[in-house]
């Protein structure tokens, strides 16, 4: 793959005594966002680092505009990297922070009004324009988190690095600045990285979507794919609001032929699409069910509720099915009891299946 | 135990952190501190542990009153987003120590510890040490750790902030039962509305330290005090629209109309601005309107994919009252087909609209009946 943006070549980083991180391969065109999530600890962090030099890669190559990075010092990279620890300095301003990184030797020098004015215009559009004078010290850590957001996108970088963003923001603030930012950096034509645990946020920002699990890339793929058809049951698990339910059990012939699957608690057909794909013997399987995928009524399987959970505009039962615990996402205006006995309906159209010893998709 | 404030007041030097604030928690239920970053949540939560002083008002545990206490004599525990636990101590342990410092006899320990972690189902884990555990198992040490003395009131602070969104989801359920199950008079504080209305009985929604409306989780969604809550309850946030509201109940927007409905009439008519949650937008797949349904036309600006739903943000045709470009939020079926640019048509009918003052943002139907309640 050749682009002018970034690509990361089989880059590895190992650590003693533990897992390292890669090989691992992953492209960003210009005015791209590809959105990187996977749960806390499994190296998105590590990743930042290699790209924007503070970690030294055991192996691979980082690439930006056709040309290999590995040789460069970080300030030589034009990467602009907001850390997810803010690592804000705590004896400037806020004004003075976001500047900090425009005021760097070398860095051609604005006018004192023109710094001015484009300090406040990040901090207007992150509403903490009022707190300019502040020291950090004197801020909440979402104010915080938008400083160090402010402070990497002031600079004229050649990519930029976002390692969780908006995760301390409230969600007014989260869903204004994600589609801010999104536009504003389709518009700068240049990569973007967006490393957050939230794989819905991860979704909504990206163009693609990389999902990493134990330091390797599981899934790099648009969202919709990401979320339609996960490639591993570990993927499968951290995507959706909440995650697909996983059943544990049997593909089987059912009367005429065509495969079933069969579990503990539930026997049901399979679509005709997903049955042709899955001829040949009996195998142990991992069932991916949707949460919006089952309603109650019906008797594809029938499950003990735990808990009924009801939101704004949906309500999320928690419920058992035998001794696996499933989410279903419904309507709000039905309510349910603990340990009320339901039966479900499953729409055959939301299932994924996956093999039970690779764990990967079929 | 029923928990109350009254008048209760924070001011730093001249700033006021915290004005008048009236609260009330009944016996077994929890309470939500919700709001943005700076409202002054966390001073109120301190001041009910006694971490804070109060400057003005009273704070009462059923009915007694607890505001000069020192924090030790209030007898309440709490969950911090960070557990806050003994690393080098087993899951066992870190439950124990209340007990131990207490001077607790062995016997009781044993027995107190053993209940709590067979109600976290951590009875599998209890040699462990708690730093090889999952935050998620980390954070319900602590709350075994918070319950094991019998607390009056068990205050949450940001507790699943730093987990990933799976053992959220999940740790929010089992909270929220063992809240219910053990009828823990409890507080939570947070700045996420989706944990607060998932958890809370009851929450208070507060902004640069004042109290915006007390209510439970449906009634700050369906009947929100103020714009404020409006949009600072639901994601995406709810569309707010300028229009004008007829004495009859017809409601006019700049190319739009609703026809008079009973909800509405008795209002008084003028300008208002008309709330409109994201899931009450539906996509229009042809040219026909219908009877009671308005429909705002536009393109779509930006797509966002939220798995099973997509989020449209939408650039109306009509521009606002300034003659700047106006954009709704819908939430609609995904993966939807619409491309940036993609005309759309977008259809709504008055059944769960709010109307709030222009000028105040004050809801102008805060006794209209909820969805549920209109529905039964």
């Amino acid at each position: 793959m050749t682009h002018e943006g970034l690509i990361l070549s089989d880059l590895a980083r190992r650590f003693s005594g533990e897992a390292g991180i890669g090989p691992l391969g992953l492209d960003i065109r210009p005015g791209e966002i590809v959105a990187l999530t996977g749960p806390s600890g499994t190296g998105k962090t590590t990743v930042c680092r290699m790209i924007s030099g503070l970690e030294r890669p055991d192996a691979g190559e980082v690439v930006l505009g056709g040309r290999a990075l590995s040789a460069l010092p970080v300030q030589a990279r034009g990467v602009a990297h907001m850390f997810e620890s803010y690592a804000l300095y705590s004896h400037l301003s806020v004004a003075q922070n976001v500047a900090f990184p425009l005021l760097a030797p070398g860095k051609p020098r604005l006018g004192r009004d023109a710094l001015a004015a484009r300090v406040q215009e990040l901090l207007d559009v992150a509403q903490i324009g009022h707190l300019g004078a502040r020291k950090p010290g004197a801020l909440s850590g979402g104010q915080k988190q938008r400083v160090a957001l402010c402070r990497c996108l002031v600079q004229d970088a050649a990519v930029f690095l976002l390692d969780e963003p908006i995760s301390h923001l409230d969600a007014k603030l989260r869903n204004e600045l994600r589609g801010w930012i999104r536009r504003r950096q389709t518009a700068l034509g240049v990569p973007t990285l967006w490393s957050t645990p939230d794989a819905m946020e991860a979704l909504s920002v990206a163009d693609r979507v990389a999902v990493m699990i134990d330091g390797r890339i599981a899934q790099f793929a648009a969202p919709e794919e990401v979320y339609f058809r996960p490639a591993t049951t570990e993927v499968a698990r951290l995507v959706g609001d909440p995650a697909m339910n996983l059943v544990e059990g049997r593909l089987e012939a059912r009367d005429g032929g065509a495969p079933g699957f069969r579990g503990k608690g539930i026997d049901l057909a399979l679509p005709g699409d997903l049955a042709a794909r899955l001829s040949g013997g009996p195998r142990d399987v991992v069932l991916g069910l949707r949460p919006s995928a089952m309603s109650p009524g019906g008797r594809d399987a029938s499950l003990k509720v735990y808990a009924w959970e009801p939101f704004g505009k949906h309500a999320i039962i928690t419920a058992m099915l035998e001794d696996t615990m499933l989410r279903l996402k419904t309507p709000r205006l039905d309510r349910f009891e603990a340990n009320q006995e339901i039966g479900v309906t499953i729409d055959p159209a939301g299932l994924v299946l996956f093999d039970a010893t690779t764990r990967r998709a079929l | 135990m029923s928990l109350d404030l009254q008048g209760v007041a924070k001011s730093y030097g001249d700033v006021a952190a915290v004005h008048a604030l009236d609260l009330h928690c009944p016996t077994g239920q929890m309470l939500g501190l919700l709001g943005p970053s700076g409202c002054g949540k966390s001073t109120t939560l301190k001041m009910i542990a006694g971490i804070e002083e109060v400057s003005a008002g009273r704070i009462l545990f059923s009915g007694r009153e607890v505001q000069a206490l020192p924090p030790g004599a209030r007898n309440i525990a709490m969950v911090f987003e960070d557990y806050a636990l003994y690393a080098h101590l087993s899951v066992f342990e870190n439950i124990a120590f209340p007990l131990r410092v207490r001077g607790t006899p062995k016997p009781e320990v044993a027995g107190k510890v053993g209940a709590i972690l067979k109600l976290l189902r951590l009875d599998g884990i209890a040699g462990e040490k708690v730093r090889k555990l999952s935050g998620g198992a980390q954070q319900r040490v602590s709350i075994g750790r918070a319950l094991v003395r019998n607390p009056e009131v068990i205050v949450f602070d940001e507790p699943l902030s730093h987990l990933d969104a799976d053992q959220k989801v999940e740790l929010r359920t089992e909270i929220k039962r063992l809240q219910q199950l053990q009828g823990l008079t409890s507080i939570l504080v947070t700045h996420d509305q989706t944990e607060a209305i998932a958890m809370c009985d009851v929450i208070a929604v507060m902004n640069a330290g004042e109290l915006q409306q007390l209510g439970s989780p449906q009634e700050l969604y369906d009947r929100p005090a103020n714009t404020f809550v409006a949009q600072f309850i639901g994601e995406p946030p709810m569309n707010l629209l300028a229009a004008e509201l007829a004495p009859d109940g017809r409601l006019t927007g700049p190319d739009w109309r609703l026809p008079p409905a009973a909800a509405r009439a008795g209002l008084t008519g003028g300008p208002v601005t008309a709330g409109l949650r994201p899931e009450a937008l539906r996509l229009l797949r042809d040219e026909t309107g219908g009877d009671g349904l308005a429909v705002l036309a536009g393109r779509v600006a930006f797509r966002e994919h939220r798995g099973d739903t997509d989020i449209l943000l939408v650039a109306l045709d009509a521009p606002g009252p300034d003659g700047a470009e106006l954009h709704v939020s819908a939430d609609v079926p995904g993966p939807s087909p619409l491309r940036q640019g993609d005309r759309v048509r977008l259809g709504f009918d008055g059944s769960r609209l709010c109307l709030f003052d222009p000028v105040t943002g004050r809801n102008l139907q805060a006794d209209a009946p909820l969805a549920t309640e209109a529905a039964a």
